[in-house]
């Protein structure tokens, strides 16, 4: 196997409030290696959009804090390098599309002036070069007359349009990672598919690594060849597409499967959500997180938490049952969920939470903060 | 089907772009609801669904008379609610309600749960005490899966899921016939998003009411409802219940919208083809002849030879082997 793209190793990223710590990010390792498609699942507030914002260093420090870890692009650690050397990575080398193509252009700049900026800073072509570049970009993700179209301003554009400007900019100075973050969570599936479509063109037109963040399953499915899975901040599942839908080794993506709507089922397919509500992280995991809300749980998982390590057959997960076909094989299976996760939606947050009960108002806080701060993958 | 309890003849909502401070002109409207006709029966949920801009949730706010429709009918009960006003208009919306699709925005922050469940109760007077009104409360939320012991907490407390259950008894205390849920899982996590649908289910089957329930997640509106409407430009291009359409989706928009949904299943994923869409949603605004489809139709440039498309407005019309299921395309048996 060749080198990989992108390593990272033993990430942490907390961020300090007032009276509190978010442990946004615990322990999570993964790689992407050159040309592949990864997609990162998981729900909103399980660290995906933090651990991408670290790897392009764009968590705000204070308060986030990076305790440990080794982000590794082409064997440069990204977190030692200086702000002047991650200027030269970031929005180069590896670029970003944001979730909300609404927010995410200034509306006061032309889109002529937001593309050419990206391609002086990291390539050397200048004034009407630049602008050239610019112009055979947005032709390349498909938005019609791009030299007329260049001097608009981003409120001229509809939501799918300025989605491709978002693209351009990203892909201007022919990066050889792009992370994609929900980038088509705002629009609607038939421009969805246009986008989606594009993306996949591009990435194998130039041998490109992705990295897809996302909360839809069925959007991985089409897009990616190896899903990592995340929940309360760390990674519990990694795999080949194929294997992770077939057969789901760890409970929560098992549990994530089952409760997602299809459209290709009859109408009286039988949905199971996931009883309780995600952790909140407002203490360093002493169990598995995932736990309080498991439909396996046994003691084992109250006492400790479960490494992310590999099965006899090389399937790799964060689990302490050996699960196959969507049950529990070869242990003992618990009769009953623990204290706690059968309460349901009904006990308000902190209840819930299975890690450091709180006092309700600072605890409501708490999570405000650590929403705000996940960087909006809701 | 039985006798509909909705039933909404060629719904009209236009708004004006007007001009000028003083003398204001008219230069143009947006055609945000142009001819929408439906019925709804007792105990049914009919999906609405289309892209952002077709006029879905419009559709909703004109019928329970949010906004005032500039033309059509909206028989409840055999009366029409357009022509209602004030009082008498008041009195029937206790049976039309509605749940929204912002848990965050749709709830006042500075009221207590109690508050903003009983405030509806209050409204219509419909606890004699404030004992009767608590228990009402009280047996609201247990309705919905929340604890009566957090009656006096506020918004901010509660998770998205646990938000949108406080929108929905606040929708049920008036005992409603129809609740119009606007979007009302769209902005819930997947695992929460289940949860959720499956208590608008139970809450049907136990209380027998109908829902029009819009969402632009088509898995989602496959799984919950037994019609499924499809809009496109403020008209409904297809109608038909929810296995039929999805089996068998006839109008050329519908196919291209259904197309586009992707499936959590990477095998399929891979054999599925699409049919792209050119371009975005033209403008409700400009001035249109003939369907609104035909500038994106895939269809028309292979059929249309006459120019009919461009010409005549296509009607929503029965298939020939199938009366329940109608769709509005000049060409639909050629595709």
């Amino acid at each position: 196997m060749s080198q990989p793209v992108l390593d990272v190793r033993d990430l942490r990223v907390h961020f300090r409030g007032d009276d509190s710590v978010v442990h946004a990010v615990n322990g999570v390792s993964f790689h992407v290696n050159e040309g592949e498609s990864v997609a990162i699942v998981g729900e909103s507030g399980s660290g995906k959009s933090v651990t991408n914002m670290t790897v392009l260093r764009l968590i705000p420090q204070p308060p986030g804090e990076i305790p440990t870890g080794e982000i590794s692009y082409r064997g440069q650690d990204l977190l030692k390098m200086s702000a002047r050397e991650i200027r030269s990575v970031r929005g180069g080398k590896i670029s970003m599309i944001f979730q909300d193509p609404m927010t995410s252009l200034n509306p006061f700049m032309r889109i002529s002036k937001q593309l050419t900026e990206t391609i002086e800073l990291h390539t050397d072509l200048r004034g009407a070069d630049a602008r050239q570049r610019a112009i055979e970009t947005l032709d390349l993700v498909g938005i019609p007359a791009p030299a007329e179209r260049i001097d608009s301003y981003p409120h001229e554009f509809s939501g799918g349009m300025r989605q491709r400007v978002m693209i351009a900019i990203a892909l201007s100075t022919n990066p050889d990672l792009l992370i994609a973050d929900e980038p088509t969570t705002a629009l609607d599936v038939t421009i969805q598919a246009q986008i989606l479509v594009l993306i996949k063109r591009l990435q194998r037109e130039r041998g490109m690594s992705l990295i897809m963040i996302t909360h839809d399953l069925a959007v991985v499915a089409g897009m990616c060849s190896r899903v990592v899975v995340m929940y309360g901040g760390a990674v519990v599942e990694t795999a080949d597409v194929d294997d992770l839908f077939e057969d789901p080794r760890h409970p929560y993506t098992l549990a994530l499967l089952r409760s997602v709507p299809r459209v290709d089922a009859g109408s009286h397919q039988k949905l199971e959500p996931i009883d309780g509500l995600p952790p909140k992280l407002t203490a360093e995991p002493t169990q598995c997180t995932f736990a309080p809300r498991c439909q396996f749980v046994q003691d084992q998982c109250l006492k400790a938490v479960p490494p992310l390590e590999a099965d006899e057959d090389g399937r790799i997960r964060a689990c302490f049952l050996k699960i196959r076909g969507g049950e529990v094989v070869g242990a003992e299976k618990a009769p009953a969920p623990a204290p706690g996760a059968k309460a349901e939606e009904s006990a308000p947050a902190e209840v819930q939470d299975g890690i450091a009960p709180e006092p309700s108002h600072e605890d409501a806080e708490a999570e405000s903060s650590g929403d705000a701060k996940s960087g909006g993958d809701a | 089907m039985s006798e509909p309890i909705l039933s909404v003849r060629d719904l009209e909502m236009h708004f004006p772009i007007t001009k000028g401070a003083f003398f204001t002109k008219e230069i143009g409207r947006v055609r945000a609801v142009n001819g929408v006709s439906f019925d709804l029966a007792p105990g049914e949920t009919l999906g609405l669904v289309g892209e952002s801009g077709c006029g879905k949730s419009t559709t909703a706010r004109a019928v329970l008379q949010l906004h005032r429709p500039t033309a059509g009918q909206v028989l409840f009960k055999g009366t029409d609610l357009c022509q209602l006003k004030g009082e008498e208009l008041r009195l029937q919306r206790g049976d039309l309600q509605m749940i929204f699709q912002d848990p965050y925005a749709s709830l006042d922050p500075r009221w207590t749960v109690r508050r903003i469940i009983a405030e509806p109760i209050k409204n219509f007077g419909l606890a004699k005490s404030s004992a009767e009104l608590r228990t009402q409360v009280h047996e609201l939320m247990e309705t919905v899966g929340l604890d009566p012991s957090f009656e006096s907490r506020y918004p901010h407390e509660f998770s998205g899921g646990q938000r949108q259950r406080i929108g929905i008894a606040r929708a049920l205390a008036l005992e409603p016939k129809v609740i119009f849920c606007d979007e009302p899982v769209s902005a819930l996590d997947v695992s929460i998003q289940a949860q959720i649908v499956n208590l608008l289910e139970e809450l049907q089957q136990k209380l027998g009411l109908a829902y029009v329930f819009i969402a632009h997640d088509l898995a989602v509106v496959r799984h919950i409802a037994h019609r499924v409407a499809i809009m496109y430009l403020g008209r409904i291009v297809e109608i038909a219940t929810g296995d039929e359409l999805y089996q068998r989706t006839t109008h050329p928009y519908g196919r291209a919208l259904l197309g586009a949904v992707p499936i959590p299943d990477p095998k399929l994923e891979r054999e599925r083809e699409l049919v792209l869409l050119e371009g975005n949603l033209p403008s409700p605004s400009q001035e249109r002849a003939g369907c609104d489809f035909a500038s994106r139709c895939p269809l028309r440039p292979k059929v249309d030879s006459e120019g009919r498309c461009e010409r005549e407005v296509p009607k929503l019309l029965p298939l020939a082997d199938s009366p329940g299921h109608r769709v509005a395309c000049h060409y639909h048996d050629k595709g």
